[in-house]
């Protein structure tokens, strides 16, 4: 299903935002100082490809709608939808789309 | 309705109070190796209904006029603190997690790297050298424990907070009461949080517009090209001062705060 992610505008945040908006099938767009991610699958976002520091990276998300956060470590920030779907093939991904281990939210 | 009713009256913090049984150390911590002015102490009697001892409250300047007080009380017996984690105060387990004893402490504010790292060296010359100097996302700050045990941060930011950080900490805490209580999570938060983005988020940058304050970054706004970056944007990767430590995984001390780590 459709999901969104929304993340605050400031300049810690811009890493995660510019590698959305190269995310296959990903649009990002603007709710007054928040970024909305959107995607009709769930997204992952290499925290490397961000540049974002680890303090930075684990504040990022302001709010969520449609998916759960499926993963939110150094490695990664992954959604799946909440009635437990992974990731397909083919969704968008930064880092090739591993397939989800667990469903820690 | 009074005239004040919907004031902001309040000016600081008048005096926080902590209980000492080495007041010898407590002076040289805070006078003698921060240098903040002994401004006021009290040589009391002890009185009233309960068993109270004689005592000296006294209280150091810690900037705006701001106090840190402390009692010292003759006779009482120190807690034995050989065992186990926390302060003269505060005792837990040995058990208990470091990010939970460590979630109170005092925080006290600089307004520079200068000025930072100036309390850095006093107390790296002292009894009580910094155990860690970590930067989060908009903050650096100096840790050390007081002869107390009392955990002690001195801090500055990296960049001024902005009004789009005041509307998301309003929306977070409006969040928080909304779900908090048994079996809440972080995940509840954030749908909750999202569905007041979705309600207030749109109405509160109207009426920043119609106020005339600047969008808040570059990113913003694409099909109108970059906007003027905000203040302290370049500040977003501050360099790294000296014996800088990589804030370690998960949210470091309690900063935060402010979100899962903002102070």
């Amino acid at each position: 299903m459709t999901g969104r992610l929304f993340v605050l505008d400031v300049p810690e945040n811009t890493g995660v935002i510019k590698v959305a908006r190269d995310l296959p099938g990903v649009t990002v767009g603007q709710a007054g100082p928040y970024f909305v991610i959107e995607s009709a699958g769930p997204v992952s976002i290499d925290r490397r490809a961000t540049g974002m520091r680890h303090a930075t990276w684990y504040s990022c998300v302001a709010g969520l709608d449609g998916w759960r956060i499926a993963q939110w470590d150094k490695d990664a920030l992954r959604t799946a939808d909440r009635d437990g779907r992974g990731f397909p093939d083919g969704n968008a991904t930064s880092d090739g789309g591993r397939p989800l281990e667990g469903g820690a939210a | 309705m009074s005239a004040l009713n919907d004031k902001h009256l309040v000016t600081g913090v008048d005096h926080v109070a902590f209980p000492t049984f080495d007041p010898a150390a407590t002076v040289r911590f805070y006078r003698d190796t921060l240098g903040f002015p002994v401004v006021h102490s009290i040589c009391a009697a002890g009185w009233g209904p309960d068993d109270h001892p004689d005592f000296i409250h006294f209280f150091f300047d810690i900037g705006h006029s701001d106090r840190l007080a402390f009692f010292y009380y003759f006779g009482l017996e120190k807690p034995d603190v050989s065992q186990g984690k926390g302060d003269v105060h505060a005792r837990f387990g040995a058990d208990t997690p470091d990010w939970f004893v460590r979630s109170r402490h005092l925080a006290l504010h600089v307004n520079s790297q200068e000025h930072l790292l100036e309390y850095r060296r006093r107390l790296d010359a002292s009894e009580w050298p910094v155990e860690m100097q970590i930067q989060h996302e908009t903050i650096e700050s100096i840790y050390t424990h007081d002869p107390n045990g009392y955990m002690v941060e001195v801090t500055r930011a990296l960049r001024p907070v902005t009004a789009q950080e005041d509307l998301d900490a309003s929306l977070t805490i409006d969040a928080l009461v909304d779900i908090a209580g048994p079996g809440a999570s972080m995940d509840a938060l954030l749908l909750r949080k999202a569905e007041l983005i979705a309600a207030r988020a749109e109405r509160w940058q109207r009426e920043q517009d119609a106020a005339g304050a600047a969008r808040p970054s570059g990113l913003a706004g694409s099909s109108s090209g970059p906007a003027e970056s905000p203040a302290g944007a370049e500040l977003a990767e501050a360099p790294e001062g000296p014996a800088l430590a990589e804030a370690p995984e998960g949210p470091a001390l309690a900063e935060v705060p402010e979100g899962p780590a903002r102070s």
